[in-house]
């Protein structure tokens, strides 16, 4: 009995290491990821980059894809498009490249009618852009989550189950990113029987938003909803408004709902109803994916882990996943991992058990269409989120 | 500031020996030899970094006209370039304008838009005029977002390829090159004629310029409109080699990277402003292929490590140029080559 328990643990020891080391030992599966770790985006650019590393760290443990190894080089584009492209070249001219990162749309819509002609390969980028559904277009590039279009139309339909002919405001940034779903979000709301009682263009960064809080006051809208920012004006616009008495339920997108974000807003925050691409609250992670990504949060040495998960530290960990989904199967059927292999092996993703991340995956026009909504209970000591749909 | 003969082309330094023509000759032979049959051995990355200085060497030359030899500060200047780039984009799309047609399209548009933001440069000098260029800045940035219509608002124009010869990337790379060539030495030409040392002159004392009988306004505007001209070619090109225009391409922070150039490869000097282009376009790359060799134990993050570090590379560079060289990097060439610029040491005293 003991010389049976004694073979058993060596098999599972010697499996385990033959596993190990086929990931180390197969011919790496090249990944190149640009990102902006300098400049003004760093602070998102350096979260994301955390978020590949233990990706890969932990797919590069658990066997890599079929065997082969993950190799990833990141290269700084300090989100700057002619930066991007250099990058993309460089990785390119060394050979071998699988799949390619960038950091914004705008590199997106550079490089993708020069890689659908010349390079083929596989892409996908952190924005959120509504026109990345262009599958012509954006031949290669793949989307892990959904539109800012999508997002919006996600909280429309919530204030259309909570309240009877709801009315909205929507208040964005003058950025490209801030006035991209405005159309679309017209065409919704029409649809859904949402009225769009103001649209306020506001500055990217600034501190002076009396007029618009007044605006707000005076549109006196059940919901507002504010898209396009990083960390400020929005938090300004919703204390000056609650200071003016406007009764609303604020909104936000992406980036203005990340946990980090709206906490930091305070109290003023309280009831905020943010749509975001993934499940962020890791305390109560089940499946396996979304428990390791709170294992390498809680192992992070940047960040003291809190409970709750950046969104671009989940974006980088789905990607990196798909991208081992996709392209083991494509290795498995025995393709070339080029382009067009790649990106019909990503579209044929049906069902697919994110484990934890944002349920079972099925793309739509080469994006992710789910989104996840909750609540933000923000106090001065104290914060939590509740996922809505699910109380 | 001292009064002085101003000669861009340089003397000779005194008791020092100075290189024969030939040295010259044969840097410039070697370095033409070298651009010349990059292609047959370089990746399309080296390349592809290669035009990107060319480009960003054409709107230096451009700024350093107006504001290292005319003496007009100018921060707009990733605006005039934004107007090049969007003529030539939208005549390429409205049209079917070949690349060498859209250059020429994108530097007159620029030229005529820097004589229309030149005109504040007639009254106010020095950080007034600065001031005064933003207005350039910022009302060329507003029309490139908000004219949708035209410009195709935030999201801007996406281009058709360009295959200059059917050769891809290398005949972009021959087609800038052979642009560049003719604006850098048509730019150094510039200053042998009556217009050229009028900017100068300018530059040294207007009020002195005019007793002279130099047309000042005419000086002041052809300054701010050939400035304009060089970068409406540098983004005529920008359009065609990245076949995407948008807003975001052309903001104050651009300016200032090119403006930077001036400062780091020397002002009142073409070859200082290739030699600036060049090193701030490439100081990134070669800091990144440096620590890419060094080791670093077992980790990957050599973008992670880099990013702080060029911020303050960059920074010190920029600081210990103006403490210890103001005459940049054309400075410290004249000293290998035992040349002297009296004009660039005029303007440092």
């Amino acid at each position: 009995m003991t010389k049976h328990i004694a073979r058993l643990a060596a098999g599972v020891a010697l499996a385990a290491f033959a596993q190990g080391a086929a990931a180390q030992d197969g011919e790496p599966v090249k990944l190149s990821i640009a990102l902006p770790l300098s400049g003004p985006l760093a602070f998102s650019g350096e979260v994301q980059q955390a978020g590949w590393q233990s990706a890969i760290e932990y797919i590069n443990a658990n066997g890599g894809i079929e065997g082969r190894p993950i190799e990833a080089e990141f290269y700084d584009d300090e989100y700057k498009v002619d930066l991007g492209v250099a990058g993309f070249k460089r990785a390119a001219s060394q050979g071998d490249l699988v799949f390619a990162a960038g950091d914004g749309t705008p590199f997106v819509r550079a490089i993708s009618p020069e890689n659908n002609d010349t390079y083929r390969i596989l892409m996908s980028a952190t924005g959120f852009a509504s026109d990345l559904v262009d599958t012509e277009r954006y031949k290669y590039h793949f989307l892990p989550g959904p539109t800012y279009s999508d997002m919006i139309r996600a909280l429309f339909e919530y204030m259309v189950e909570e309240t009877e002919n709801p009315t909205v405001a929507l208040v964005y940034s003058t950025t490209e990113f801030g006035r991209d779903p405005i159309e679309n979000a017209r065409a919704y709301a029409e649809e859904l029987g949402v009225e769009i009682v103001l649209e306020e263009e506001t500055k990217w960064t600034g501190v002076d938003v009396t007029s618009s809080a007044i605006k707000l006051r005076n549109a006196a809208p059940d919901y507002t909803i504010f898209h396009g920012y990083a960390g400020n004006v929005w938090p300004e616009i919703m204390k000056t408004a609650l200071d003016y008495r406007v009764e609303t339920t604020f909104m936000g997108t992406a980036y203005n709902s990340d946990p980090e974000m709206v906490r930091g807003v305070g109290p003023a925050a309280d009831g905020y109803v943010g749509v975001v691409p993934y499940d962020l609250t890791m305390e109560d992670a089940e499946g396996e994916y979304a428990t390791a990504i709170r294992d390498s949060l809680q192992e992070w040495e940047v960040k003291e882990y809190n409970g709750y998960a950046n969104m671009g530290y989940v974006q980088s960990w789905i990607t990196a996943l798909i991208l081992r989904e996709a392209i083991g199967n494509a290795i498995e059927a025995g393709e070339e991992l080029n382009g067009d292999n790649l990106i019909a092996q990503v579209n044929a993703l049906d069902g697919w058990d994110s484990k934890g991340i944002v349920g079972d995956v099925s793309f739509e026009d080469q994006r992710i269409p789910a989104t996840v909504l909750y609540r933000y209970n923000v106090s001065e000591d104290d914060f939590s989120m509740t996922e809505l749909g699910e109380e | 500031m001292t009064q002085s003969t101003v000669d861009p082309i340089a003397p000779q330094i005194a008791g020092q020996p100075r290189r024969t023509p030939y040295f010259e000759w044969t840097a410039v032979a070697v370095l033409g030899l070298i651009a010349l049959t990059l292609p047959a051995y370089a990746s399309v990355y080296v390349l592809y970094m290669a035009s990107l200085v060319a480009i960003n060497s054409i709107a230096t030359v451009g700024l350093n006209l107006t504001v290292g030899y005319a003496g007009l500060l100018s921060i707009g200047h990733s605006a005039f370039i934004g107007v090049g780039a969007y003529a030539a984009g939208l005549s390429m799309i409205h049209l079917g304008t070949p690349l060498f047609l859209n250059v020429i399209i994108g530097g007159v548009a620029a030229f005529l838009v820097g004589l229309i933001f030149g005109i504040p440069s007639l009254r106010i000098k020095g950080v007034y005029l600065a001031i005064a260029t933003l207005a350039a800045q910022y009302s060329l940035y507003f029309i490139f977002q908000q004219w949708t219509s035209v410009t195709g608002g935030d999201r801007g124009l996406s281009l058709p390829p360009t295959d200059l010869f059917g050769m891809g990337d290398t005949g972009f790379y021959y087609g800038v090159l052979v642009i560049a060539a003719i604006l850098f030495v048509a730019a150094s030409n510039l200053f042998r004629t009556r217009l050229g040392r009028s900017f100068i002159a300018v530059r040294e004392r207007d009020y002195a310029a005019q007793v002279l009988g130099i047309n000042v306004v005419r000086a002041k505007l052809l300054a701010f409109g050939i400035g304009a001209a060089f970068a409406g070619v540098s983004g005529a090109l920008t359009a065609h080699f990245l076949r995407l225009v948008n807003p975001d391409q052309f903001t104050l922070l651009v300016s200032v990277f090119f403006l930077a150039a001036v400062v780091v490869g020397g002002r009142a000097s073409i070859v200082g402003s290739i030699l600036g282009a060049a090193f701030m376009t490439l100081l990134p790359e070669l800091l990144r292929e440096i620590l890419s060799a060094m080791p670093t134990q077992g980790q990957t993050n050599v973008a992670g490590l880099l990013s702080p570090l060029r911020e303050i590379i960059f920074g010190l560079l920029i600081i210990g140029f103006l403490m210890f060289e103001p005459r940049g990097l054309k400075g410290i060439l004249d000293r290998i080559t035992g040349r002297q610029d009296r004009a660039a040491e005029s303007e440092a005293d």
